[in-house]
């Protein structure tokens, strides 16, 4: 009598595959995402490093309010970030963490000194690519 | 002569010679690594040595940016197999410990 609700092992195995692939592609996207998210914070923190390198031998305009206003949104930004990742893969929150620690060095550094060196300034954005691309390309 | 030549030459302090020869030896290995992230490594280290003997850079700002370099190498010294961990370490967090507590301190006050 209930025969024809029983599946028969071919579309059994057509469902086993559309989950398989359903689950492929949220995890795909979930990486893809994270990645998006994780190149929205190297950009953040380079555009920061641009902003208050200064030009040489030019003394830098200093604003406090607009400095603690950009540091407030983009450790923000770290910070959602951060939530945003799940706990199944430890090594990327573990990244982003560290990320938001390099972000902080350098607005301890430019809180102190108002300012950063246009040498620092491109030695600094270059070791931040490359920690972003090692992430990024693992 | 190279331009880390030109800055090390700064340095005359007998008591830091050995270091120094170590220091450029680990750059010129750094420089020579097949991994990308060595290579670079050493290339900026050696480019920070460079800047700071110029004085386009603090050594307040050096000593940031090796400190962030040890946590990125760390990372990537973690990545690599057993066998390469140790030859990685060396060519690139030893290399960064030897220029902030040997090299730079030296290369400064020979610069003041």
């Amino acid at each position: 009598m209930f025969k024809h609700f029983r599946l028969s092992a071919a579309p059994r195995g057509i469902i086993v595959c559309a989950i398989v692939l359903s689950l492929c592609a949220c995890a795909t996207m979930t990486k893809s995402s994270s990645q998006v998210q994780v190149q929205q914070l190297e950009a953040a923190h380079l555009t920061f490093i641009d902003h208050y390198t200064r030009a040489e031998g030019t003394p830098a305009p200093w604003d406090q309010a607009s400095f603690d206003s950009e540091v407030a949104k983009i450790t923000q930004q770290f910070t959602e970030a951060e939530a945003a990742e799940s706990k199944a893969v430890p090594a990327r929150k573990e990244f982003i963490k560290n990320c938001a620690a390099l972000f902080q060095r350098d607005v301890a550094l430019v809180r102190k000194n108002h300012s950063l060196s246009p040498s620092y300034a491109a030695h600094r954005k270059k070791q931040l690519q490359q920690d972003y691309n090692l992430f990024l390309n693992q | 002569m190279s331009q880390l030549q030109d800055a090390l030459q700064q340095i005359k302090d007998p008591t830091v010679a050995d270091a120094k020869t170590q220091f450029e030896q680990l750059i010129n290995e750094g420089k020579a690594a097949s991994q990308a992230f060595i290579q670079s490594s050493a290339e900026q280290l050696e480019q920070w040595v460079i800047d700071v003997s110029n004085k386009k850079m603090s050594k307040e700002e050096f000593n940031e940016l090796v400190s962030s370099q040890t946590i990125v190498a760390k990372n990537f010294v973690a990545s690599q197999a057993i066998a390469a961990q140790e030859r990685a370490e060396k060519l690139t967090i030893n290399a960064l410990e030897l220029a902030a507590t040997k090299i730079v301190p030296v290369l400064i006050a020979a610069a003041v």
